[in-house]
């Protein structure tokens, strides 16, 4: 008896075994891990081109071990008539899978971000390997330029970009957009985002890797950029964030400001920290760190009219003590009105500016409205974007600052 | 035509077993010789005492000489038999005047023979219809050391040795109760091997204890040469990855067991006994948990726990990993990873089944050498080819270390060395064919055969699956202090979730 | 037969229904309120659904809840037992086709069907094999490892939450929220599950339902709000939001949960089909009365087979699955073998006749 059911567990057995045969996989040797990656779009041609930085190895004295001091990356390029099918002929260039799951960069050419940013990203989210915390940025100019640099810095030239512009959140300087963030801010009625802004400059830097450096990375298939290295004084090419590119109904509509990028990571209370330069009088400046800033907007209705009621309030820190030391209570309070008003300033502009010029709403209103008068908002779902852009918006701020260590009376 | 160079058939004993002692000594004697096969280890030894010829028979190296001198022959010949008439007589006097701890009849040949083999002297005297059996044992053994396995820090030093008695009297040493009750059985048709089924009466589920001794009782083995040999028919299952018995050389774990309600066995010639019913969890417990303040033998029992799971899981999930989901890596991992196999000659699968079988070979041939080649088969193998493969390029580093890793996290769990040694396998095959999918899809088979698996009605994965809470918080993953287990006791038949109204829900599932 | 408790019945329960969870229709993933209604109305539905049973074994206990039938009548019992069958056949297709596409879809996506609906039913055919008590053992730890890839998705994405997704409103799409409701019974097959081994519970069957009940509702509900707050109106374009999630989730060991998070569905998956096939067996256990076991074993062989082949059938032709997945969020299949059979044997069953001993016993 019992050999008869062994009898019937064997085809089983058999043919899950015999069918291990069509099961298709591909060795991690035989793919590509795609770092960064840089969309452009050719209105005149209809062709995306996707351009990427993918991990080398560029070890020193042993196989096994990664040598940080090069960029360890190798650039590839892909064109076609949609996103994917640049990227199969971009996998076909180099000879290998492209495995997106290390990506954390996506870079959106100036020309693309004028179309659909969402149809752009979903590329990312369908593939079940990539990653989805990638940072999202647009390049002022050519995407592609900004991936042809290679940095030093980091285990991968990838990492000096996140990490610039997770460097840039922290400081309140501009919120660094994942691509979560970034789908879910485009699915609000407004379709909005916002993203920060990379732009090539040329400095007198040592970080990155001029062409033709040690690192031998000769871009595989694809075309280099322009050469990083300058002949009159040094001078490199290097990214640099320049403020951030707002989008409504998932377009590309304007640039923001600085200001307006700390404004917004304010209201979106995702400011770690934030330094106010304020002028005391005509020669003398001082500096206050803000931190555990704390934003709440309200939606306020009168007479059908909308209206956003945003308080904020924050810690604070005086810093530069030497000239500290010899101020007065009264100048100090001085220093924190100003600051009070300069934060207020830097929100009101931020929303005057995006959110009422552009229509672009990044603040998370539609979500408080959404909260608080839910009837309203279901009253006016269908042009609740434009009610939202042409709310008033009051601010008020309110800072608690104060100078680090002992004081004496 | 091939001629046959050996008979198939089993040799049959050219005497019968159940042939009665005659009363004719010269004939007793010649019977018991031809039953030896006139062996040269049995020793008769012919005297005579008022006119009644008498012989004394004894198995060589079994008996103790000095015992054998002071207790029968200096008695027989120096006190006076004179009033014994007839053989019968004699016996029955030698019986009263011989005072041995250990005093038998023997009726047959068979049982004379049987006796004979298990440290008797027997005395044949002429007239008599029987034999009388007294017990000086005294064989040559191994002194009682250190066990070699389950090796604690601070629990006792005394291990169970290859003889049945000394180790009955080490238990016995550890419960005094009067209620620890010790069934010595034979077992094995030809061997005749002394077992020894231990219970505590007021604390094993009867059933269970007779359920026990009648599978011994009807071994079919003719030789038992090891305890492992009785496990395979003890399990109900026949065998299978994961006993539900329990190896043990030590008595201390031992008679705790025994306390706990569960039914011990100790076979002559072996150092291991058996205990029955093993559960999985056990496999994680050790006697120094019981030593140690409870926090720190808890979490020595999670590094267990986690070194059995690495053990078994660890290559099969490095090699589906790298071969269909990368991205769960971390990325400089990740990166590495991508480094090291850039080289490699062989696809991450073949390099894990290549690593795994050479590992395997090297533990094998170092286990049974001396210990001085030992020493050469670990160079060779942490030199050669550790080292040098991964230079040569052969096989990537994490590859060999992964496998190196899961060897040692086998060794934090010796009991189930053999069981990972083989879901390893398994799992390589299902991760490197079929990724996480192939795994989950194995480890359910595999869980659903470990839950169905049950022990004399006590479920293998108990007291997790069924949840029995009390168990479980009292001493399974966390153990409780001593006060705390001091209150509540808890014996292992109530993990078979057996009704007192006589449901039988979930024992026998 | 080996009995288990009404705790251990109720985790059997909640992990067939969790399991369902794995795949929410694209169009059902819906951001806001609406689903959570849907949910609690579903889950009243389902307990009304659930009354004749609980009747059943409160009126035939310890019964097979087909036997009061088969008493009456052996074709009314068999008739019965067909149509029961047919519904728990098609809950099984569904199931393992859900599963088959839910894994190609987010774990493994070079596999053939056939090759993973092959080796998902293998392993719930063996599990069915080893037993009832086996497979209610085993959800234990099913319901372990979700509860833990849950506490490490909540505690890992803290910092995605935003509670100013959440707002206050009832049903503001009747459509979704009916198709949302019938997708909910639909998926109760555990109803099946429950009619075919409430025999198998120790004592207070009844119990478990209702605690099965309480705990899915509080799951199914505490999973829509994580989907709510931590993906906003993303949720709405998304069919495996708590992949998607998972896949925001780093424990440091892994840098993703996305993978853990599938292999803890296809778990409770497996377990869910093996408890279908395991169903299945009993019935057919209860008309084949010989001893020998191979013959049930050879049909549950044949029957396991028929819907790797069906399920092939269907899940490799989109249209096919498009009305397949039509009729069965339609309910019937629950209505009529979960609701209508055991009422039809409560009206129409018989007694078993009692033995005087037993009557005693009683009094």
């Amino acid at each position: 008896m019992k050999k008869i059911r062994y009898l019937l567990i064997l085809p089983v057995a058999a043919g899950i075994f015999l069918l291990t045969g069509c099961v298709r996989f591909v060795e991690l040797s035989e793919r590509v891990i795609v770092q960064s990656v840089g969309i452009d779009y050719y209105p005149e041609t209809g062709s995306y081109r996707l351009s990427m930085q993918y991990f080398t190895q560029s070890g020193e004295g042993g196989q096994n071990q990664i040598d940080k001091t090069q960029a360890n990356v190798l650039k590839s390029v892909g064109e076609g008539m949609s996103i994917c099918d640049a990227a199969v002929n971009a996998s076909i260039k180099t000879g290998k899978d492209l495995l997106f799951s290390e990506n954390r960069l996506i870079i959106i050419g100036s020309e693309l971000a004028g179309y659909d940013l969402e149809a752009t990203l979903n590329f990312f989210v369908s593939d079940f390997h990539s990653h989805p915390k990638a940072h999202v940025a647009v390049a002022d100019g050519k995407a592609e330029d900004i991936i042809d640099i290679r940095f030093k810095e980091g285990t991968v030239s990838t990492e000096k970009l996140t990490n610039l512009l997770t460097n840039a959140e922290r400081h309140g300087v501009c919120p660094a957009n994942m691509l979560p963030d970034t789908l879910i801010s485009l699915h609000s009625a407004s379709r909005s985002a916002y993203l920060p802004l990379l732009k090539i400059v040329e400095e007198k830097t040592d970080v990155t890797i001029p062409q033709g450096g040690s690192d031998g990375s000769g871009g595989s298939g694809g075309d280099q950029g322009g050469g990083q290295s300058s002949d009159e004084g040094m001078k490199e090419k290097t990214v640099e964030l320049v403020g951030g590119a707002a989008f409504s109904d998932g377009k590309a509509v304007g640039k923001g400001s600085f200001a307006d990028s700390a404004g917004i990571q304010l209201i979106t209370d995702r400011t770690h920290e934030l330094s106010v330069t304020v002028r005391t009088d005509e020669s003398e400046t001082a500096t206050v760190t803000l931190f555990k800033t704390d934003f709440s907007a309200e939606p306020v209705i009168t007479d059908g009219k909308l209206k956003f009621v945003v308080k904020g309030f924050a810690f604070g820190r005086f810093e530069e003590r030497i000239f500290l030391s010899d101020t007065d209570e009264e100048t100090l309070e001085e220093i924190t009105r100003q600051t009070e008003k300069t934060v207020k300033e830097s929100v009101y502009g931020a929303v005057s500016n995006i959110k009422t010029a552009l229509g672009c709403d990044v603040f998370g209103f539609e979500n408080v409205l959404r909260c608080r008068c839910p009837d309203f908002w279901f009253d006016n779902e269908e042009n609740i974007a434009e009610l939202i852009r042409l709310a008033d918006v009051e601010v008020e701020f309110s800072c608690q600052p104060y100078i680090l260590g002992l004081q004496n009376d | 035509m091939a001629k046959k160079k050996f008979s198939q058939k089993p040799v049959s004993l050219p005497f019968d077993e159940k042939t009665p002692i005659s009363p004719d000594i010269n004939a007793s004697c010649t019977d018991m010789r031809a039953l030896f096969g006139n062996s040269s280890d049995l020793i008769v030894k012919y005297a005579e005492i008022n006119n009644i010829n008498i012989a004394v028979m004894t198995c060589e190296g079994m008996t103790d000489k000095a015992v054998l001198a002071d207790m029968i022959y200096r008695p027989l010949t120096e006190h006076a038999l004179s009033d014994c008439k007839d053989g019968n007589t004699l016996l029955n006097n030698a019986a009263r005047l011989l005072m041995a701890e250990d005093q038998k009849q023997a009726y047959t040949c068979g049982e004379a023979a049987a006796m004979i083999m298990s440290g008797f002297a027997l005395i044949f005297a002429d007239g008599a219809g029987f034999a009388l059996g007294i017990g000086v044992q005294g064989y040559e053994h191994r002194a009682v050391e250190e066990p070699s396995t389950h090796i604690n820090l601070r629990a006792s030093r005394e291990g169970f040795i290859e003889v049945v008695r000394a180790n009955m009297s080490m238990v016995r040493r550890r419960m005094k109760s009067p209620t620890l009750v010790m069934n010595l059985i034979k077992a094995g048709s030809r061997s005749n091997t002394d077992v020894c089924v231990c219970y505590l009466s007021d604390r094993a589920d009867k059933q269970m204890v007779s359920e026990v001794t009648g599978r011994i009782k009807e071994l079919p083995l003719s030789t038992i040469l090891c305890s492992d040999f009785l496990q395979a028919f003890l399990e109900k299952s026949g065998g299978t990855l994961f006993s539900q018995v329990t190896l043990t050389e030590r008595p201390d774990t031992f008679v705790s067991k025994l306390y706990e309600g569960r039914v011990g066995i100790i076979v002559d010639g072996t150092p291991f006994a058996l205990i029955i019913p093993g559960l999985f969890i056990e496999n994680f417990h050790t006697m120094d948990d019981y030593t140690h303040h409870p926090d720190f033998s808890a979490f020595v029992r999670a590094l267990r726990f986690i070194a059995f799971l690495l053990a078994a899981f660890l290559p099969g999930l490095y090699v589906a990993l790298c071969n269909f989901n990368p991205e769960l890596f971390r990325t400089t991992l990740l990166l590495n990873i991508y480094s090291s196999i850039q080289t490699t000659a062989y696809p991450v699968l073949a390099e894990c089944l290549i690593m795994y079988i050479l590992y395997e070979i090297m533990r094998e041939a170092g286990l049974r050498l001396p210990k001085s080649v030992g020493h050469a088969v670990s160079i060779v193998g942490g030199l050669v080819i550790g080292e040098i493969t991964v230079t040569a390029g052969l096989m990537s580093a994490p590859v060999v270390l992964i496998i190196a890793a899961t060897g040692l996290c086998s060794f934090a769990v010796p009991d189930l060395y053999e069981s990972c040694m083989i879901l390893r396998l398994v799992f390589i095959l299902a991760g490197g064919f079929f990724g996480l999918f192939g795994i989950i899809v194995v480890t359910s088979a595999m869980l659903f055969r470990l839950c169905s698996k049950s022990s004399y009605g006590i479920p293998y994965l108990s007291p997790i699956a069924p949840v029995t809470l009390k168990s479980i918080l009292r001493d399974s993953f966390y153990r409780r202090n001593w006060q705390a287990l001091t209150k509540s006791d808890v014996t292992v038949s109530e993990l078979s979730h057996k009704k007192s109204d006589g449901n039988d829900s979930e024992r026998n599932g | 037969m080996n009995k288990i408790s009404w705790g251990q019945m109720t985790v059997l329960l909640i992990i067939t229904r969790i399991s369902a969870e794995m795949i929410i229709p694209g169009e059902l993933t819906r951001y806001g309120s609406d689903r959570f209604w849907s949910l609690l109305a579903a889950k009243l539905a389902v307990l009304m659904l659930f009354l004749p049973l609980i009747f059943l074994t409160v009126r035939f206990k310890g019964d097979n809840f087909l036997l009061p039938a088969i008493r009456r009548s052996k074709i009314l019992g068999g008739a019965l037992a067909v149509i029961f069958v047919v519904a728990l056949a098609a809950s099984t297709v569904e199931t393992l086709v859900n599963l088959q596409l839910y894994v190609s879809d987010v774990i493994f996506d070079s596999m053939l069907f056939i090759t993973g609906a092959a080796a998902v039913a293998a392993a719930a055919f063996y599990g069915a094999l080893k037993g009832f008590s086996a497979i209610s053992r085993s959800s234990i730890f099913a319901l372990t490892l979700f509860a833990v890839l849950i506490v490490l998705i909540t505690v890992t994405s803290w910092e995605n939450m935003d509670v100013t997704f959440l707002y206050p409103s009832f049903i503001r799409d009747g459509n979704y929220f009916m198709k949302s409701f019938f997708s909910e019974i639909s998926s109760c097959s555990e109803i099946l599950v429950f009619a075919v081994f409430c025999k198998n519970i120790r004592s207070k069957p009844n119990r478990s339902v209702f605690f099965y009940l309480g705990a899915v509702l509080i799951i199914l509900e505490g999973l829509n709000l994580l989907y709510n707050i931590i993906l906003g109106p993303y949720l709405s374009a998304l069919e495996y939001p708590l992949y998607y999630i998972s896949s925001l989730s780093d424990i440091v060991i892994f840098q993703r949960l996305d993978g853990i998070d599938a292999v803890v569905w296809v778990f409770c998956g497996i377990i869910k089909l093996a408890l279908l096939f395991a169903a299945a067996h009993d019935i057919l256990s209860s008309f084949d009365t010989s001893p020998v076991k191979l013959r049930r074993s050879i049909g549950l062989a044949v029957y396991a087979a028929s819907i790797v082949g069906i399920s092939f059938f269907i899940g490799t032709d989109k249209p096919r699955l498009d009305m397949f997945e039509t009729f069965m969020h339609s309910a019937l299949h629950i209505a009529v073998a979960g609701t209508l059979i055991p009422l039809i044997v409560l009206i129409a069953g018989k007694k078993r006749p009692q033995a005087k001993g037993e009557e005693n016993e009683e009094n």
